[in-house]
């Protein structure tokens, strides 16, 4: 079998330009998902049993559904719902939003739990405020428990985008499989492609490993 | 500290003029079906310190936690700080605002110090001011060095809790916990997870707010320090107070078998 990468140098531009999708896809996810995740994992662990079982009824059912469902009714269900009108790109990153706010809800959940009780019992016997206290304390130390699992899912974020092909996002992998049927070289495509899935991967993980280094609160290394 | 003095005379004087900073009126508290106190009466006066001692499970740690309410007292319970009830008679009807502002008047010293460990030393002590709008960032820092300083941390200012040994962190608590000069202080057996060499740094900064003159209740099982610094000593037992008086009386002559059988077993090898 040959290797031709020549098929780069035609059709390259045309996959990379799918790039602006899937980034577009995953900063969109990630940057809208992340606030609205502290807050769905706030609800999960909130006090109030009227704040805390619609988080969890909402969560066990977004979570439940398979993400391509959830695309399906972000694309076809959601504008008629809002009656607005809605181009693929924006439907995907509305579909990926509300299932990655559930996922990384629980995880930001589980990171709140990590706290000690004792942190908690300390910020109500000095009657600090609440959400002072959450953003500069329990957040925090919530922070190393959050990270890993966000990056992990933000990984398989990065995979899934190529599930808004399906709603025809014409992001990377579909571009790579009209080039793939185009010149009959599947192998030298997808290469490449995998290996622009490894650089936007390694970007995350660097990304992790500052934030670790950020969130360390032993103090040797923020000190 | 086996050369501990006694005192000639009971510690306690009646000192008419003084203010009463704490006076709790059957003070009751279960957890499910079961009372962990049974309706205790306590009041002490300003500069008072007030040492409580009994078994485990006898509920010292829940009264002094339901006194800034961290344990909501059960409903007919009065805690009085300063002459002001704290909380509500009716748990329902306390105002978690109101709690907040009360809590800042009572100062608390956990067992395990509870430092918040993404803030160095000096940030701890300087949150609650902070938090509260006591003074500009430079006047609560300057407060906040005063404090270390005085619970002899001047040179750990910026270390971070982990950094810290356990008898330092516990000092910076203090210091935090006076950040808000609070009319009362309440510690929970905080040398109890230190190590042996590291007790004395903690008990000999709690001796000298004591000589300040701040009102202190404290739960412990040092039994020679309770002595020493004590007005007034407290033995529960099932979440009743059974014994009360200086310290004379109830470490050396203590009136009920169960006080007795407790002492005879906490003051071993004092
Ligand atoms: N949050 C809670 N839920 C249920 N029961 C509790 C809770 N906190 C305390 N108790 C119970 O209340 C009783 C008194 O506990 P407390 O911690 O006040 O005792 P203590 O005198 O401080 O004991 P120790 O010397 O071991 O610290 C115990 O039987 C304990 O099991
Ligand atoms: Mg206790």
């Amino acid at each position: 079998m040959d290797f031709d990468l020549s098929v780069w140098m035609t059709r390259g531009p045309y996959i990379l330009r799918g790039l602006y999708e899937t980034l577009v896809l995953l900063a969109g996810v990630l940057v809208i998902s992340a606030p609205l995740a502290v807050l769905t994992g706030l609800a999960l662990e909130a006090r109030s049993r009227w704040l805390r079982l619609p988080a969890l009824g909402l969560s066990w059912l977004i979570r439940g559904v398979p993400p391509l469902i959830i695309l399906f009714i972000a694309y076809y269900v959601l504008p008629v719902v809002l009656d607005i009108r809605m181009d693929s790109l924006t439907a995907a990153v509305a579909g990926f939003v509300l299932y990655n706010t559930f996922i990384m809800g629980e995880v930001v959940a589980a990171g709140l739990r990590s706290v000690p009780k004792g942190q908690h019992e300390a910020i109500a016997a000095a009657g600090l405020p609440w959400f002072r206290s959450l953003r500069r304390i329990i957040l925090p130390q919530a922070m190393p428990t959050i990270i890993p699992p966000y990056v992990s899912y933000s990984m398989d974020m990065v995979k899934g985008t190529a599930l808004a092909g399906a709603i025809g996002v014409t992001e990377m992998v579909t571009r790579a499989n009209q080039a793939i049927v185009a010149t009959n070289r599947p192998f030298e495509i997808l290469i490449g492609v995998a290996i622009i899935y490894g650089i936007i991967d390694a970007f995350l993980i660097a990304l992790q490993m500052w934030s670790e280094r950020r969130w360390d609160h032993k103090g040797h290394l923020s000190a | 500290m086996k050369d501990t003095v006694m005192h000639p005379e009971p510690a306690t004087v009646v000192d008419h003029q003084s203010k009463r900073m704490l006076e709790l009126i059957g003070l009751r508290k279960s957890f499910g079906a079961n009372q962990v106190l049974k309706g205790v009466d306590l009041s002490m006066n300003q500069g008072e310190v007030v040492s409580i001692i009994g078994a485990s499970g006898s509920g010292k740690s829940t009264l002094l936690r339901c006194i800034n309410w961290l344990e909501t007292p059960d409903k007919g319970s009065t805690i009085m700080v300063d002459g002001r009830q704290v909380g509500h008679d009716d748990p329902a009807r306390a105002s978690r605002r109101d709690l907040a502002r009360r809590r800042t008047e009572i100062g608390m010293v956990f067992q395990h110090f509870n430092l918040f460990p993404n803030m160095t030393a000096i940030e701890n002590v300087m949150e609650a001011p902070l938090a509260h709008g006591r003074g500009t960032k430079p006047e609560i820092r300057a407060l906040a060095e005063e404090l270390l300083a005085r619970v002899g941390l001047s040179e750990r200012m910026t270390h971070h809790p982990s950094q810290l040994s356990g008898g330092q962190q516990q000092r910076v608590a203090i210091a935090r916990a006076l950040a808000m000069k609070p009319k009362l202080m309440l510690f929970d057996e905080v040398t109890s997870a230190l190590d042996p060499e590291l007790v004395d740094e903690v008990l000999k900064v709690m001796k000298g707010l004591a000589e300040d003159g701040m009102t202190m209740l404290f739960v412990t099982h040092e039994m020679a320090f309770a002595e020493d610094v004590s007005d007034r000593i407290i033995f529960m037992a099932d979440g009743a107070i059974l014994e009360e008086g200086p310290p004379s009386e109830v470490l050396r002559k203590p009136r009920h078998d169960r006080t007795r059988s407790f002492l005879s077993r906490a003051m071993r090898g004092m």
